[in-house]
């Protein structure tokens, strides 16, 4: 489930960094640095659209042998690891759903972890 | 309060300097130093005209910002832990005097002297390793751990934790169980930390922020120990295992020790000032803990600007980085909670 704030969330606050940004101050670089990332993750998460999160929500299905929302599902499953009933499978769910968000939020850091093997 | 210091303040400080100094002192020139949302720094260069300090001073003031949070130790609180350390031979800015009268300045502050260096952990990185200067951190490390409680002035740290592991994984559930989302390849570390969790051993003064981007570091040489605010009585793993983890190399993942050198080095120069043997695997459990703590403080961070309490493009950007932390975390735990 994609962390908060995602998408259009995301670039509401760069546009509003970007209109407020001074642009001889100290630390311009480094904000002209973060705006450009946000504005490139919320762009990645609208080109992969719905889909991660309808595969995600499939698999926790299927995970949970159980019925409901993304959340939820989710709740339910942070519920069922802190209770020690992590269901088979968990690492692997957890695993893939975790590469597909870094596959949006940092696809350099993905690609270095499939370099490292 | 903030900003630069005004005239009035300069001459409310002239005067109790003079005090402190038992000698005239004049204040040569003021500057306020960048970064510090929640407290300020002020570079003060004074003249002492005689007195049992004589002579020309590079001195930093360090109070409270307007936008101070009651969250951290307080400035007094502090000095008391830079008094300890610099007594222990850690590397910190050699602290002067507090000022707890808030007539001068407004609130409380103290003086320490001016110390130069780098401190900016992506630049450092960019650095040949260095052997040699991991070693030394690992050795200033060792320093800070052989305090021991209560501490000489240090009360207010209140009692030890009779099990820091397990004192941890309960405090970050409770962090979890106040945010809105759930978090499950955090939960699942958490379940890992509690099923992992090692004996309790020796507790001793944990900074519980030592690593690369708080030590500042001068031609290859470390010049002080930074940022405090965090410390408190711990397992002293938790420091090594935080100072190593993966998340806080920079980038430069090959260079375990922060970035900047080879692991084996950082951990034989705390062996050879503390005298005692580290376990690996020990170390291991503790970096899985860096992992889930810096986790668990991105997603409280990513809500403070979610809930409309602090909107940041910073704080909405940590939210992002999680995912490395939880591949990290499902990485170094493997198949079995």
């Amino acid at each position: 489930m994609r962390k908060r704030p995602s998408g259009p969330a995301l670039i509401e606050i760069a546009d509003a960094t970007e209109a407020t940004a001074a642009p001889d101050a100290g630390n311009a670089n480094y904000i002209a640095a973060m705006i450009r990332n946000a504005r490139a993750i919320a762009g990645r998460q609208a080109d992969a659209g719905q889909a991660p999160e309808d595969i995600e929500t499939a698999a926790l299905k299927t995970l949970l042998g159980a019925d409901g929302s993304l959340e939820d599902l989710n709740r339910a499953l942070a519920h069922a690891i802190r209770a020690g009933n992590a269901p088979k499978g968990t690492h692997a769910h957890l695993t893939a759903v975790v590469r597909s968000e870094l596959g949006e939020s940092n696809p350099r850091y993905l690609s270095r972890l499939a370099d490292d093997g | 309060m903030a900003g630069n210091l005004t005239s009035d303040e300069c001459a409310r400080l002239t005067d109790w300097l003079a005090q402190q100094a038992d000698a005239p002192v004049r204040i040569l020139a003021t500057e306020r130093l960048s970064g510090g949302a929640i407290q300020e720094n002020h570079r003060l260069e004074i003249d002492v005209a005689g007195g049992p300090w004589p002579g020309h001073h590079d001195l930093v003031l360090r109070r409270d910002a307007a936008s101070a949070v009651a969250t951290s130790h307080s400035r007094a609180e502090e000095f008391a832990l830079l008094k300890a350390a610099h007594k222990a031979g850690v590397t910190v800015p050699a602290p002067c005097v507090l000022c707890a009268d808030e007539s001068l300045l407004g609130g409380p502050f103290f003086l320490m002297h001016c110390v130069t260096g780098e401190a900016r952990g992506g630049r450092l990185v960019k650095n040949a390793p260095d052997a040699a200067l991991v070693r030394a951190l690992g050795a200033n490390l060792a320093h800070i751990h052989s305090i021991t409680p209560p501490g000489d002035g240090l009360d207010f740290l209140g009692p030890p934790p009779k099990d820091p592991a397990r004192a941890a994984v309960a405090e970050y559930r409770a962090f979890l169980d106040a945010l809105p989302d759930p978090h499950p390849a955090v939960e699942w570390g958490l379940a890992w930390l509690a099923d992992h969790a090692p004996a309790p051993g020796d507790i001793v003064l944990c900074h519980r922020d030592y690593r690369v981007g708080n030590l500042m570091i001068d031609g290859g040489k470390l010049s002080a120990t930074l940022d405090w605010e965090f410390a408190g009585w711990s397992d002293p793993l938790e420091d090594i295992g935080w100072f190593l983890a993966k998340c806080w190399r920079f980038g430069r993942w090959e260079e375990e020790a922060g970035g900047l050198g080879p692991r084996d080095a950082f951990l034989a120069g705390y062996e050879d000032a503390s005298g005692g043997k580290i376990d690996p695997a020990a170390v291991t459990y503790w970096e899985v803990m860096a992992h889930v703590r810096w986790a668990v403080i991105a997603l409280q961070q990513a809500w403070r600007h979610v809930s409309g309490e602090e909107p940041s493009l910073e704080l909405a950007l940590t939210a992002h980085v999680v995912p490395e932390l939880e591949a990290e975390i499902l990485a170094m735990t493997g198949e079995q909670s």
